[in-house]
């Protein structure tokens, strides 16, 4: 057989809706997404279109109604709760939009819980590997509330890059930068991704991210118009 | 593990756990120390009799508790001598009066207990006093706690001036830590000595304290006193000191009311931990919601919070500690009784455990319930 490994991420027929006091709202409608080895998809679309329920789906920390989510080689729509964890942990980095860094831990060590939390030994020269990649090895030592907003975002990344995930789902990564940061993490992402082999799946209606996009997908009604 | 994680938030915000451990160190002190009055009191409610190696007593009857005994003729004394199985018996005077203190002239509540110092029944009143048996024969001898020498009004030994129940008396050595749980102070002395204060007859007492041969059964001993002395009760040791201890208990109510005392502390035990781990989790639930998302576990949060309580419940412990330690100094020079047994003091330290275990139940629950996919939203 062929080895043409599974995609990192495999959406197909999506449906989700949430109960709400006027009615069924309808967010998903039966949507296909795949996101490639090292590709960047950047997912569009105005506020309460659905982007973070898509990528809390593709996650695997919501349950879709209907359709299937392949993370890789394992459909977590049908797997149990512990397998499913397990895909989450050896596949996936997450980025959130307001970082949710503890701030009782240094930078590195923030970074490092990223290993723990997936039940990777903490390899410490991994650690300083990433950051430094990260352009943050200088604030290794310095607790969250003592750096940037940008290099708060960065630490985030590391947490998230240094389990070597085969797919990055971001959230809005940029919303809490300014435009100087904002560039700098963009342009640092589009080379990690291709660098390091990491797909990423960034949902965000910040039009500084286009560029960096290898595809832009807009979400409307439910589906991705291409 | 998540241990130095857990460490490493406690340290971070320390000024906010240090009012949990406060308030729980404060709880647990109070709990302990009202354990330790509590047990000081009941020892001192049966201190008397209780200092005596007796096997048995015999009192008229019915007797309701210890200190008020109806006098009776000296005459058992001699029937119990002769009765198989008794070793020896002393005879015993108990009752209170009034002290007149030396001087200005004021008066105080006495508990006047006379015995035989040499009849072979051990009493643990001043052994350490030289010369005991004729110091407390000697016309107004008398023994007083060395703590209750400034209320008493006499400071030397010798000193004179002061009067028992209208008769001159003298102090002639210190009890150590001899303390009566009611308001009146112990006066010891011979039963003569003690008669004459108590304006008795000169055959009147309210006690024989008997002491078994080797090997004799006292339930034996204590059934043949009875066929002997029909008109008078015979008490196993055992059962006269609870007589006295549940008369007492009844009579002050100080059993509900510590119960409601402790409870109370381990109340505010409770609510501190309680308070403090819920407003802080409630503070980072996003950021477990994350480390959900990343991997985590319940459990793997839940150990967060255990480390901290762990931390917080053994430095309340050790404050707790060292605040009791320096209480219990204060109030050795006290006639107030601090007694605390260690298993008291273990069961007191096992519940305020529970407490704050318990206490930390709503935040693990809260933990447990949020899903990882909130990391999101917030
Ligand atoms: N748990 C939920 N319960 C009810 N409605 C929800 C829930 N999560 C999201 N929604 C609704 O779904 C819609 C899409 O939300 P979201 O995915 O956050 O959009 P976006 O990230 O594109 O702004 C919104 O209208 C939102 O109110
Ligand atoms: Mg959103």
């Amino acid at each position: 057989m062929n080895a043409v490994p599974a995609p990192p991420l495999h959406l197909c027929g999506i449906e989700k809706s949430f109960a709400e006091p006027s009615g069924t709202l309808r967010v998903l409608d039966g949507l296909d997404l795949t996101v490639q080895q090292s590709e960047i998809v950047v997912l569009q679309g105005p506020s309460g279109s659905g982007k973070t329920t898509l990528l809390q789906i593709a996650g695997g920390l919501l349950h879709a109604d209907a359709g299937t989510v392949r993370l890789c080689d394992t459909d977590i729509s049908s797997a149990s709760e512990a397998d499913r964890t397990a895909a989450r942990q050896r596949h996936l980095g997450f980025v959130f939009q307001h970082f949710h860094l503890l701030d009782a831990l240094t930078v590195e060590d923030n970074v490092a819980l990223g290993l723990r939390l997936k039940r990777q030994p903490v390899d410490r020269a991994r650690v300083a590997e990433v950051l430094d990649r990260l352009g943050i090895a200088s604030k290794a030592r310095k607790l969250p509330r003592d750096i940037s907003g940008g290099e708060k975002q960065r630490t985030a990344f590391a947490r998230a890059l240094v389990g070597r995930p085969d797919l990055l789902l971001a959230d809005e990564p940029t919303s809490q930068l300014d435009s100087h940061a904002t560039e700098a993490i963009t342009a640092l992402l589009a080379e990690i991704a291709r660098s390091w082999q990491v797909a990423v799946l960034v949902a965000t209606h910040d039009v500084r991210l286009h560029p960096i996009a290898n595809r832009l997908c807009r979400l409307s009604q439910g589906k991705i118009d291409a | 593990m998540l241990i130095r994680t857990g460490l490493a938030i406690l340290a971070h915000e320390r000024p906010k756990y240090a009012g949990a451990v406060l308030g729980t160190a404060i709880s647990l002190f109070l709990m302990l120390l009202l354990s330790g009055f509590y047990f000081g009191f009941r020892r001192d409610i049966t201190i008397v009799p209780d200092s005596f190696d007796a096997d048995l007593w015999v009192s008229s009857r019915p007797l309701l508790t210890f200190d008020f005994a109806a006098p009776f003729d000296d005459l058992a004394w001699t029937t119990a001598l002769s009765t198989p199985g008794v070793r020896a018996t002393t005879r015993v005077v108990a009752a209170f009066t009034r002290w007149r203190i030396p001087g200005a002239g004021g008066m105080e509540s006495v508990q006047v207990l006379g015995f035989d110092p040499d009849a072979g029944v051990r009493a643990a009143f001043g052994d350490d006093v030289p010369d005991l048996s004729s110091r407390m024969r000697a016309d107004g001898g008398v023994l007083i706690d060395w703590k209750d020498t400034r209320s008493l009004g006499v400071a030397r030994l010798d000193e004179f001036g002061a009067e028992v129940g209208g008769r001159s008396a003298r102090p002639v050595g210190w009890l150590k830590n001899r303390h009566l749980f009611n308001a009146a102070y112990l006066v010891v002395t011979d039963v003569d000595n003690a008669r004459r204060h108590l304006r008795l007859p000169a055959n009147a007492i309210h006690y024989l304290a008997v002491k078994c041969a080797p090997g004799a059964d006292p339930a034996a001993v204590a059934a043949a006193l009875r066929e002997r002395l029909p008109e008078l009760q015979v008490h196993e040791a055992a059962a006269f000191h609870d007589l006295t201890q549940d008369y007492w208990a009844d009579r002050t109510g100080i059993e509900p009311m510590l119960f409601l005392s402790m409870t109370l502390s381990s109340v505010v035990g409770f609510m501190t931990v309680f308070l403090t781990f819920f407003l802080l989790t409630s503070q980072k639930l996003s950021v477990f919601a994350a480390m959900k998302a990343l991997g985590a576990s319940t459990a793997d949060v839940g150990v967060l919070l255990w480390v901290q309580l762990a931390v917080v419940f053994a430095s309340a412990t050790a404050l707790a500690g060292a605040g009791l330690y320096a209480a219990v100094l204060a109030f050795a020079d006290t006639p107030i009784s601090v007694v605390l047994p260690p298993p008291v003091v273990a069961g007191g330290i096992g519940l305020m455990a529970l407490a704050c275990a318990f206490a930390c139940v709503p935040s693990l629950v809260k933990v447990a319930r949020t899903a990882p996919a909130e990391a999101f939203r917030t």
